[in-house]
């Protein structure tokens, strides 16, 4: 074998093509600025071929992992960087979706017995922030009951974290939002006054505009409206049929709009149908709404 | 905003286009055979990077982008056929290769491809970027008995198909 490992070495020296990286930095600070967002650190990325390719793998992995904890061992688990290693591991302890959010979007289903690496947790510990065992380059939150964690202390020791709120219910825009700025508050705003009745609680479920489907090349565009009482705090997107996955839009402009950039985003060419809900933050959803289109990604 | 980029980066950008970028593209190259898309995918992995950075710090930036761009090239090949179809249409891109390297080097390049992407990716980081398994391990979050698997997979295919060329060459 020490003889492959010459040919490899070597040859693969030879034959890599050394590229230019005048300018490079220059572009890629252009592209920033510009607002591209380039390949996404994260996302979509369920259909990874890495991690896909590597599930039946990473069950291994998990085994070996359990053997290792039983044996009283550590570092069968590949912690081998500083940060790794002071990760506190941790066992779903039952069937549980990782959220984008604490209390947000699904973004997987974990399974029990899957060992993962909590990152972060929320002030109240209630939700862990766990590495996406599907795809690494994600995070995805769980709540604390639903996992065993190998060393309580460690998870205290954990930064704080969570998702900031989304700026259109803080500051909803009149396009969204009818309630005007210097309006009075709606009830649910209200700070609570001592001797006066308390707020009624909201109860007003937000409305979503049926969303339009644009595709283009390999670039599947979903953009809707929503609207609210308070505020539209969030906007989830499912899809079905030929596809299947789900998400969170992004508000700008008006409009909240979700990009599926192929192959990031592993769509298949074929019919989705997308469907939208809009929340708000007193945890009222609108009727979903839904659309589809067909895709195509002619490569 | 060079400054806001400098402050959201969890790398220092110019040193990675100074001492990395070149190898790193090259990486690309030999793990999806696309040489030319190459270098768009390690600057897009790169903008993705800075953009909207990973909640995690990424420890080995090398093998991190070698992986996110050759993913990215890998899944622009929607089914097998189309993946043939386009490594059809590089054969001119390797008959250049030929005049530049033995016809070992040919012959390497050629049972690289064969592999499954995975095991491209690690014998790529390992041979090329001459990453420790440990280290390999360490960037992409997986353990080292992954790593080692992989390799050691992707040594025994790429011998035995070095050999079945021998025999027939």
């Amino acid at each position: 074998m020490a003889e492959i490992d010459d040919i490899l070495s070597s040859s693969l020296k030879r034959a890599a093509t050394p590229a230019d990286p005048s300018g490079v930095a220059e572009r890629v600070r252009e592209r920033v600025d510009a607002g591209d967002s380039g390949t996404p650190a994260t996302g979509y990325g369920f259909g990874s071929s890495w991690f896909t390719a590597w599930l039946p793998w990473i069950g291994v992995v998990v085994v070996a992992a359990l053997v290792g904890a039983a044996a009283g061992l550590t570092g069968l688990f590949g912690l081998a960087s500083p940060a790794a290693a002071s990760a506190p591991t941790l066992s779903i302890d039952h069937s549980v979706s990782g959220l984008a959010c604490p209390a947000g979007a699904r973004l997987v289903a974990l399974d029990p017995g899957q060992r993962v690496l909590a990152l972060q947790r929320t002030k109240d510990s209630a939700w862990l922030a766990v590495r996406d065992p599907y795809d690494l380059t994600m995070t995805v939150w769980v709540p604390s009951a639903s996992v065993r964690v190998d060393h309580a202390a460690d998870t205290a020791g954990l930064p704080i974290g969570g998702c900031p709120a989304p700026s259109v219910s803080v500051t909803p825009e009149p396009t969204v939002d009818p309630v005007a700025p210097d309006a009075p508050s709606a009830p649910s705003k209200k700070p609570s006054v001592p001797g006066q009745p308390a707020p009624a609680p909201d109860t007003t479920a937000p409305t979503v505009a049926t969303p339009v489907v644009t595709v283009a090349n390999c670039q599947t565009t979903i953009t809707t409206t929503a609207s609210d009482d308070v505020g539209v705090t969030s906007v989830t997107i499912s899809w079905t049929d030929h596809n299947t996955g789900s998400g969170s839009m992004t508000f700008s402009g008006g409009t909240w709009k979700l990009v599926l950039t192929n192959p990031a985003a592993g769509m298949h060419d074929g019919n989705t149908v997308f469907k939208v809900i809009a929340h708000d933050a007193a945890g009222n959803s609108s009727a979903p709404k839904s659309a589809s289109g067909s895709l195509q990604c002619l490569i | 905003m060079t400054g806001a980029v400098a402050e959201k980066v969890q790398v220092d950008l110019d040193s990675f286009v100074e001492h990395d970028y070149s190898r790193v593209v090259s990486a690309v190259g030999l793990i999806t055979g696309d040489r030319e898309g190459a270098a768009d995918a390690v600057q897009d992995a790169l903008v993705g990077l800075i953009a909207k950075p990973p909640a995690h710090p990424v420890q080995n930036l090398a093998a991190w982008i070698t992986v996110v761009a050759s993913n990215r090239l890998r899944d622009q090949y929607r089914s097998r056929a189309a993946e043939q179809r386009a490594l059809a249409r590089l054969v001119p891109v390797r008959e250049a290769v030929e005049d530049a390297v033995s016809l070992l080097d040919t012959d390497v390049i050629a049972a690289l491809n064969q592999l499954p992407v995975q095991q491209r990716q690690v014998c790529v980081l390992h041979y090329l970027l001459d990453q420790s398994v440990e280290t390999i391990a360490e960037g992409l979050a997986v353990s080292e008995g992954t790593v080692k698997t992989q390799l050691h997979r992707a040594r025994k295919a790429l011998a035995a198909r070095l050999r079945k060329e021998d025999h027939h060459g």
